[in-house]
């Protein structure tokens, strides 16, 4: 399990996590997402030992991650913008980390040096950016981390390699209830893959939830009425965090359970009304709005 | 399961076998130009380039994420403690700086046959060592390149250059027979590998710097490894040092300013002037004269000079002075350095005595203000020294000598000491404590003897009597005065002069007519023939006698032993031309016959007098053989004015 108590990363005078904490059961495939600047990539630098928090701690089963050899050996980071050694190939790499992690697993190392279509004898000087980052996949993986970190895993990939990365790591986590930690801003792909998600603004946490309870907490709605309700007087008895008018219709999304929501609707007497179900990138948005993030602004 | 220990030597050891392919395009460079140096470069210390150069970039390959952050992403997350990481660096580095190194100077010492080749390749090996460690510390505190080449410039370059100009600026205000020639060494090299380095190829090291160095390397090593492990890796990639390496950097660039610019000061205030094509010794030595105010004037200016290097070096590490208050210790650390360095200077560091009679063991006179300037031209003879197997060694490899007019009777030794013991008494009566700036005054009393200590020729030091215009000053410059002239016209010293010590090496005597246009386009193309005797060497095209030489060979014995003795008492009595006498010549239009006697490169000959600079032992009564730089004759001109050795020559080829 990973715990995350008051964590705070300054570097200079910006603030890149603040007074963070969440914790990350064992088994779960967990997403963070967020705003460019969030926080994610500098989370999930400190919970590899990559950087050390200026204040509060991240452990992993109760140990800190940072100069901690023993819970290094048990997790992998993949960052966004993969570094292998230019001279090296996969199964130079493969040798080197056969001795830095006891866990190395020689044979699934094969197996996913088959299964994966990059050349394993291949310098990775000479690779694409997808290639490079399958090659990280395998010599992660083959390490049997009990965490692994992924930021921005799916960037460079394509569909069907994509799909296979997500079948190997859905196996590794029924199987050997491997945790994996996921920073992305592809919301649809976070939103098939992750049990459960984080939203990150400014450092801080947004929102922390099941996937499911997430998408049920917030709803779409659009209503028509012959006689247009009051705002402000909606908003009192809804909770509201947008919305949009266009004539007679009115299209908001609201926080709150889907039956109270239409009954407090029905007290306006619109002429139809209906609940739409919420992607997640519109949650998402809906939510950083909530926060102070002026999408408006930033969508003209 | 495996144990800790055998999984820790496991982990180490790939680590290590990782490092080392890292540096491999590197290392393969760096033995190729070494293999090469070592078969080719006569002199080892060319050998210092190449290891300095793979001791600055080998740490930008192995210590990579310090200088990338997406290789600091994927080394910081592996499972090893960042102490271990560093270590397999450095020892992967030393590897690669060893291996191609040993063998490289094993074969330069063998086809060269250097002296002391055990201490040269264990001080090669130390010191490459430590100049590795060095610039890897430097590279564990610094964000990214360019910090890195910043820190590396300003922690290699200012500390021997700002201690170099430190002891110019003591040398200058303690009234010192000499430098502990140690403390230079000490203060110079002791804190920077790469200046041990270069002089550990042009010197034999002694064995206390070797133990330095070992201990240096350790500390630098260690210094460096705590660096790597408290770094951030967030500042990979980006222009910032670590705090403690900064303010190293920046105390260093403070020192380097403070002393530089009190030399600079101190020297224009006290100090000659060089004009125009000569020196002009020694009454129009300055600009300006600043009397007591040299001393405030020399103390401002280092003041100055360190703030400037503070908002200098502000600027320079954070690109703004909006934090300048909380880098205070920037500017106090300097400071204190140097008001404590300038407070045990001014206390004389019990360097204000004169050099003792076993340390001063021969003397020379400044060659400006002895012969009219024309010492210069013939008080150094270069010399083949014949060796105990009877063969000249060989000149093209340098080995030859210089053999130099000085003085070393004990009795002249005697006096030199304790002229200067009085004069060092009357300058801690006139200003104590020592200050910089302090002999600003006007040079009423100026005088140069140049004494040589027992070290031989890099142990030489430069002694200028000078004082405030006082009865007192006055009395011991004409007591100096006096003391010159005895030496200068003493027999010993008269011998050591190349025209009588190698006498035997004349080869023949030509009389000439000099025309006054060629002499005046001869005088323009050497300008610093302008005064004297008119001593030169031929080049190639004329150095064949002419047709009316004599050859000395020809004359009877006799006539050499007239010639030395009419020479003696030529210079012991000043008997030359003179300035005016040469420009009254370049005014007249008719020729005027004066003598050239040529002295053969390569002839033999015993020396009369002198030194040998190298060793400072006596060169009299040993054999040598004439040698030049470019084969080329060795030509005294004697004129008129020479009365002695002119009628001597007249009359014997007026028979």
């Amino acid at each position: 399990m990973i715990e995350i108590k008051g964590l705070r990363k300054e570097f200079g005078d910006t603030l890149a996590l603040n007074d963070l904490a969440l914790s990350i059961d064992t088994g779960s495939i967990f997403g963070l997402i967020g705003s460019n600047g969030a926080g994610k990539s500098t989370l999930l630098r400190v919970l590899a030992g990559v950087y050390r928090a200026s204040s509060g701690e991240a452990l992993v089963d109760g140990q800190p991650i940072w100069e901690n050899k023993a819970v290094k050996m048990r997790l992998r980071f993949l960052p966004d913008d993969l570094w292998l050694p230019p001279q090296s190939s996969v199964l130079n790499m493969g040798k080197v980390f056969q001795k830095l992690y006891p866990a190395w697993d020689e044979n699934y190392f094969q197996q996913l040096c088959a299964m994966f279509p990059v050349n394993e004898k291949a310098r990775f000087g000479t690779l694409s950016k997808g290639n490079r980052r399958q090659a990280g996949i395998i010599l992660a993986l083959s390490s049997r981390p009990d965490i692994l970190l992924l930021d921005e895993l799916f960037d460079g990939l394509d569909p069907v390699v994509r799909h296979l990365t997500k079948k190997v790591l859905v196996d590794e986590v029924a199987n050997r209830r491997m945790t994996v930690v996921l920073a992305s801003h592809n919301l649809r792909e976070m939103e098939d893959f992750c049990d459960s998600l984080v939203l990150l603004h400014k450092g801080g946490l947004v929102l922390e939830q099941e996937l499911d309870e997430m998408n049920l907490c917030l709803h779409r709605f659009q209503a028509v009425f012959q006689e247009m309700p009051e705002l402000s007087a909606l908003k009192e008895k809804i909770c509201i965090t947008s919305i949009d008018r266009n004539g007679s219709m009115l299209t908001f999304v609201a926080r709150g359970r889907e039956d109270e929501i239409l009954e407090a609707l029905d007290g306006f007497s619109p002429t139809f009304r209906e609940c739409v179900p919420l992607s997640l990138e519109e949650v998402f948005i809906s939510e950083m709005e909530a926060a102070g993030y002026d999408i408006d602004n930033i969508l003209g | 399961m495996t144990s800790t220990t055998s999984w820790d030597r496991k982990e180490f050891f790939a680590l290590l076998q990782w490092q080392l392919r890292r540096c491999l395009p590197v290392t393969l460079l760096y033995a190729a130009a070494l293999l090469f140096l070592g078969f080719a470069a006569e002199h080892i210390v060319i050998m210092t380039v190449p290891v300095i150069i793979f001791s600055a970039t080998a740490p930008l390959l192995l210590l990579g994420e310090c200088f990338n952050r997406r290789q600091a992403d994927t080394l910081h997350a592996l499972p090893s403690r960042r102490g271990i990481w560093y270590a397999a660096a450095l020892i992967a580095g030393l590897v690669s700086l060893w291996i191609p190194l040993l063998p490289a100077l094993l074969l330069n010492l063998f086809l060269y046959h250097l002296s002391s080749w055990l201490l040269v390749s264990i001080s090669y090996l130390i010191l490459g060592a430590a100049s590795f460690l060095f610039f890897s510390m430097i590279a564990a505190g610094s964000g990214g390149w360019f910090s890195y080449v910043l820190n590396a410039f300003l922690l290699s370059a200012c500390w021997p250059l700002g201690a170099s100009y430190f002891l110019s600026l003591m040398v200058h205000t303690l009234p010192t027979g000499s430098l502990p020639t140690l403390l230079e060494k000490f203060l110079v090299q002791a804190a920077s590998p790469l200046v041990a380095l270069f002089y550990s190829g042009i010197g034999t090291p002694e064995l206390w710097e070797l133990a330095w160095w070992t201990c240096g390397s350790l500390l630098l090593a260690f210094l460096g490894r705590a660096l790597y492990r408290r770094r951030e890796s967030e500042n990979t990639g980006v222009f910032r040092t670590c705090k403690s390496l900064e303010l190293a950097a920046r105390i260093e660039a403070a020192l380097l300013a403070v002393n530089f610019i009190g030399c600079a000061v101190e020297s224009l205030t006290s100090h000659p002037i060089k004009t125009e094509g000569d020196w002009e010794f020694p009454e129009t030595l300055r600009f300006f004269y600043f009397d007591a105010a040299g001393i405030p004037l020399v103390l401002g200016s280092m003041a100055l000079a360190l703030l400037a290097a503070w908002l200098f070096t502000e600027l320079l590490y954070h690109r703004s002075v909006k934090g300048m208050k909380k880098h205070l210790s920037a500017l106090l650390a300097p400071l204190i350095v140097t008001a404590c360095a300038l407070g045990a200077v001014s206390t004389g560091l019990g360097l204000d005595v004169p050099m003792n009679s076993k340390e001063l063991s021969a003397v020379q006179l400044d060659g400006s203000i002895t012969f009219q300037g024309n010492l210069s031209s013939m008080g150094y003879t270069l010399a083949l020294i014949q060796d105990s197997s009877s063969s000249w060694s060989n000149g093209e490899n340098g080995t030859y000598r210089t053999l130099q007019t000085a003085v070393y009777s004990p009795e002249l030794l005697h006096k030199v000491e304790q002229l200067q013991k009085k004069w060092i008494e009357l300058e801690r009566a006139n200003q104590y404590p020592y200050l910089p700036g302090r002999n600003a005054y006007e040079p009423s009393a100026v005088v140069g003897l140049t004494f040589f200590g027992s070290q031989g020729y890099v142990g030489n030091w430069d002694c200028i009597y000078q004082g405030r215009h006082t009865e007192q000053t006055e009395a011991l410059y004409e007591e100096c005065n006096a003391l010159v002239k005895e030496i200068a016209t003493s027999s010993e010293y008269i011998s050591g002069l190349t025209p009588v010590s190698a006498i035997d090496a004349l080869s023949s005597i030509e009389k000439i007519k000099l025309d006054p246009a060629d002499e005046k386009k001869m005088t323009e193309l050497h300008h610093y023939e302008k005064t004297g005797i008119s001593v030169y060497a031929l080049n190639y095209d004329t150095q064949e006698p002419g047709k009316n030489a004599v050859s000395v060979s020809s004359l009877p014995k006799s006539f050499s032993d007239k010639l030395e003795a009419a020479l003696r008492d030529d210079l012991a009595h000043n008997r030359f031309p003179t300035n005016d006498d040469l420009r009254q010549f370049g005014k007249e239009k008719k020729p005027l016959s004066v003598y050239e006697l040529r002295y053969a490169y390569g002839k033999p000959f015993t020396a009369r007098g002198g030194i040998i600079l190298n060793n400072v032992t006596p060169a009299e009564g040993k054999n040598f053989q004439l040698y030049s730089e470019y084969a080329t004759a060795w030509v005294l001109r004697v004129w008129p004015q020479m009365t002695e050795t002119y009628a001597l020559l007249e009359s014997e080829f007026s028979k």
